[in-house]
């Protein structure tokens, strides 16, 4: 699974309407649900969510609690300004247990999403945790791109990854990534260990 | 330390003293206006309040409403999702004091089941042979709709802010009681 909206991916929260020194906004981008950011009263309540780079995206998903009315926008300018809307929900009330809704974003591109929150189902609602699936590489698209991706790849999604691009172009990709030998700076592939390497390789070259 | 927004709204008949109690709060006890002048929407007071031995407060926006019923649709638009209620009588107007369960009804209709700390307030105590309304049958029908009840002046400056504090502490503790709730989900 892809995470841009990972604090550890370079994403950052640069704006939220409340904030409680112990509850920060950057709990919704550190990966896990136990810790949050809540809101402190009244609505609409919003934050927005800076990427490294400007990211494609095919599915965000929002763990909540008692969020009710829930807005995305995007912008593509480096600013965060001239936002758009790009998804709207009304979420279920789910007394006792986190919400986890999701967002169809068909491929949209943005530098920065904002999620405002125009109602609740009680005064105050938290965010645990944000989640971004970064759309799948389809063929013709820049083996920069499959890069840019690769090292957040999760390798036990492989059939992800056969799935979004052709046996030649993942070899492609692949031989190129292999041939860098050592991580790159930009794009850090730490965690591939090689037996996650061959047995990627196994399976990329099974059509062959 | 953390700053809490509450939107209060404040309703009651009209010329019960909303948008005096209103004044006095915001001036701390500095302005009362003796001539009434009739709200015909919403005014908005905000105030901040620092909560006892803590270094948090609560900011009130006070959303001091018509009583005049020609106006009452209006605000209950401008109103949305409030936060705390402080309902507000005469306690020489027995009118008034009756007119509180419908106010409350009102309320309770938008806000959907939302539980929300409230205060019933028997305001122009001063006018103490006028009076029609007795403390202790305030007080009763105030508990019996889980309301703290509290007694001002405007006119006499007598407890103006009490009513607020209550509030605010009210929905602090309620902040403190939802933390505790979503610290156990997840
Ligand atoms: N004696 C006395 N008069 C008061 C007190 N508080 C307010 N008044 C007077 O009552 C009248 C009405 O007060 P307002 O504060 O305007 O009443 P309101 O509830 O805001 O009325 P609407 O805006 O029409 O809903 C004014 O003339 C005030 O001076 C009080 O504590 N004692
Ligand atoms: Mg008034």
């Amino acid at each position: 699974m892809i995470d841009a909206a990972l604090s550890s991916s370079g994403a950052q929260v640069i704006v939220a309407a409340s904030s409680d020194e112990n509850y920060p906004p950057d709990n919704i981008i550190n990966g896990n649900t136990e810790s949050f950011w809540i809101s402190t009263g009244m609505f609409p309540q919003e934050f927005i969510i800076r990427f490294a780079d400007a990211v494609k995206m095919s599915l965000v998903t929002i763990h909540s609690y008692n969020v009710k009315n829930l807005k995305i926008e995007k912008s593509t300018s480096s600013d965060a300004t001239d936002f758009d809307v790009i998804a709207q929900k009304e979420f279920e009330h789910t007394e006792g247990n986190l919400q986890a809704n999701d967002f169809s974003l068909s491929g949209t591109t943005a530098t920065h999403l904002r999620f405002i929150i125009t109602s609740g189902y009680d005064h105050f609602v938290s965010v645990h945790r944000q989640h971004l699936v970064l759309r799948s590489v389809t063929v013709g698209q820049s083996l920069h791109l499959f890069l840019f991706l690769w090292p957040s790849l999760v390798f036990s999604s492989c059939d992800w990854v056969l799935a979004g691009i052709t046996p030649h172009l993942a070899i492609a990709s692949f031989t190129c990534l292999w041939s860098l030998g050592q991580p790159s700076a930009r794009f850090p592939i730490s965690d591939i260990t090689s037996s996650l390497l061959s047995s990627l390789m196994k399976r990329l070259c099974a059509p062959f | 330390m953390v700053k809490l927004r509450a939107k209060c709204i404040l309703v009651g008949d009209a010329s019960v003293g909303k948008s005096a109690l209103s004044q006095m709060f915001r001036s701390d006890g500095a302005h009362f206006q003796k001539n009434y002048s009739m709200t015909a929407g919403v005014e908005l007071v905000v105030k901040s309040v620092n909560i006892p031995d803590s270094a948090d407060s609560v900011e009130l926006f006070l959303f001091d409403s018509a009583g005049k019923e020609t106006f009452v649709e209006a605000c209950e638009k401008l109103w949305g999702q409030p936060s705390v209620l402080c309902l507000v009588f005469d306690v020489s107007s027995e009118v008034s004091f009756r007119s509180c369960a419908l106010w409350l009804d009102r309320i309770r209709a938008l806000c959907q089941g939302l539980q929300m700390p409230g205060v019933l307030v028997g305001n122009k105590s001063d006018l103490s042979s006028r009076r029609e309304v007795e403390t202790a049958v305030a007080q009763e029908w105030a508990q019996s709709q889980g309301l703290e009840y509290h007694e001002t002046s405007a006119k006499e400056m007598e407890n103006c802010e009490a009513p607020f504090l209550s509030l605010a502490q009210a929905f602090y503790t309620l902040y403190q009681d939802r933390i505790q709730t979503i610290q156990t989900l997840a």
